[in-house]
């Protein structure tokens, strides 16, 4: 038993060194894993891809597929910032969402679900092009319509419409940031994951010795 | 190190289940009683081994330390790998559960590998000298391996076994040194302080690795 408690002494003060080294490692959120984020921006859907907050992939490829067919609709690589964009596709218009997914090369892939939902803005085909214009014209434009187009058209926004606009622009102003914020939380193992591992690792240790005592 | 989900073929993926299966059969079959300490503590090690990244180099990779483990433990490295691995998977989302078995091959594989190395270095050049240089091997070739074995699971994707085996080990350098290194510290450590626990691995071998 003295032998034993010696021995786990020697170890466990490697671990303590190894365990010190991993927490401050931890703090910069590191992962052997690709992260990727997707979001629309006006006719757009940006890319961004990284294994870590600050190590972008660089020419990683891209591919996009329609999530309901499963069929794949583009493809492309990654700039030196980990970007990549491309123009929202006709399948996204029509309703489909589009699964996104960055191969980064040794093995490292993920995936990017973007629902149907994100690009309902930009449904049909006409309303397309006026949603993403909306939020820098609204000023702009009640102005000379009262006027010059009120005989041709309906006068003014409804209150209905400007409160479809304005929630249109916060939708496609707010969603990346939100998007963000859910990518950081789960930007890499924490120190409860760690801890909790080496517990399990325990358990599992404490389990082995127990059952390997008992057969004779 | 880890590959991810989907982007290995069924196949292939079956293999390394398989193989991993046998490996584990074989790892606690040989496990003994007094080891098995020594095989919770190094699965922990190789657990958080894999957030301690080595920022040197072109790209920065983590420690693996299948080498130490196998250094260690001979073949019980291959439940102790599976172990870490999966609560790797589970906890940290390297790699995942269908690619398990392909990366507790890779890995595994590797550390039993250097720890046949180890053992050959050791009877070749015995005394403090050789221990050190065999440990140093043994650590270092557990990292090489396993970038080769990953590169050779990867060849049946577009991406290919020659750029893989390139990217991987050129981005593994530094950590081979590192863990060759760590390795070598490690077993001194060991050989000062408690050594029936090399001798028992080493006198155990022969019988072992010849049945």
């Amino acid at each position: 038993m003295k032998q034993l408690s010696f021995f786990l002494r020697a170890r466990l003060a490697a671990i303590l060194l190894l365990a010190v080294l991993s927490l401050c490692a931890a703090v910069e959120a590191s992962a052997h894993r690709v992260n990727i984020f997707a979001w629309v921006e006006g006719d757009a859907v940006l890319v961004e891809c990284s294994f870590r907050r600050n190590s972008p992939v660089r020419a990683g490829t891209v591919t996009v597929f329609d999530a309901v067919t499963g069929r794949a609709l583009l493809e492309g690589k990654t700039s030196d910032k980990g970007r990549f964009s491309f123009p929202v596709p006709p399948e996204a218009r029509g309703g489909h969402g589009l699964r996104l997914r960055i191969s980064a090369g040794e093995g490292h892939q993920n995936e990017w679900l973007m629902d149907a939902a994100e690009f309902a803005a930009l449904a049909p085909a006409s309303p397309a092009r006026s949603a993403p214009a909306a939020p820098a014209t609204p000023a702009a434009t009640p102005a000379p319509a009262p006027e010059e187009q009120g005989a041709r058209r309906a006068p003014a926004l409804t209150e209905e419409e400007f409160r479809a606009l304005v929630d249109a622009a916060l939708e496609s102003r707010l969603g990346p940031i939100r998007r963000e914020l859910a990518a950081l939380r789960d930007d890499g193992p924490s120190l409860r994951d760690v801890i909790g591992g080496l517990g399990w690792i325990m358990g599992i240790v404490g389990a082995g010795l127990y059952f390997a005592r008992r057969r004779p | 190190m880890h590959i991810a989900e989907g982007v290995l073929s069924p196949a292939v993926l079956g293999a390394g289940a398989a193989l991993a299966a046998a490996g584990t059969a074989i790892g606690l079959r040989k496990l003994e009683y007094d080891q098995l300490i020594g095989v919770g503590v190094l699965s922990a090690a190789f657990f958080v081994g894999s957030l301690v990244h080595v920022p040197v180099g072109l790209a920065s990779a983590h420690l693996v330390l299948n080498g130490l483990v196998g250094v260690l433990l001979g073949w019980a490295a291959f439940p102790s790998i599976l172990v870490a691995l999966l609560l790797q998977a589970l906890l940290f989302q390297f790699g995942g559960f269908t690619v398990l078995g392909v990366n507790a091959c890779t890995m595994g594989l590797a550390g039993v590998a250097s720890w046949y190395v180890y053992r050959a270095v050791r009877r070749l050049l015995p005394g403090a000298a050789g221990l050190r240089a065999a440990a140093f091997c043994g650590g270092a070739l557990g990292v090489a391996l396993a970038a080769v074995l990953t590169a050779l699971a990867l060849a049946f994707t577009d991406e290919g076994f020659k750029a893989a085996a390139g990217l991987l080990l050129t981005a593994h350098l530094p950590i081979m040194i590192v863990e060759g290194l760590i390795t070598m510290f490690t077993v001194s450590f060991i050989a000062r302080v408690r050594p029936e626990m090399l001798r028992m691995t080493r006198n155990d071998a022969p019988e072992n690795s010849r049945s």
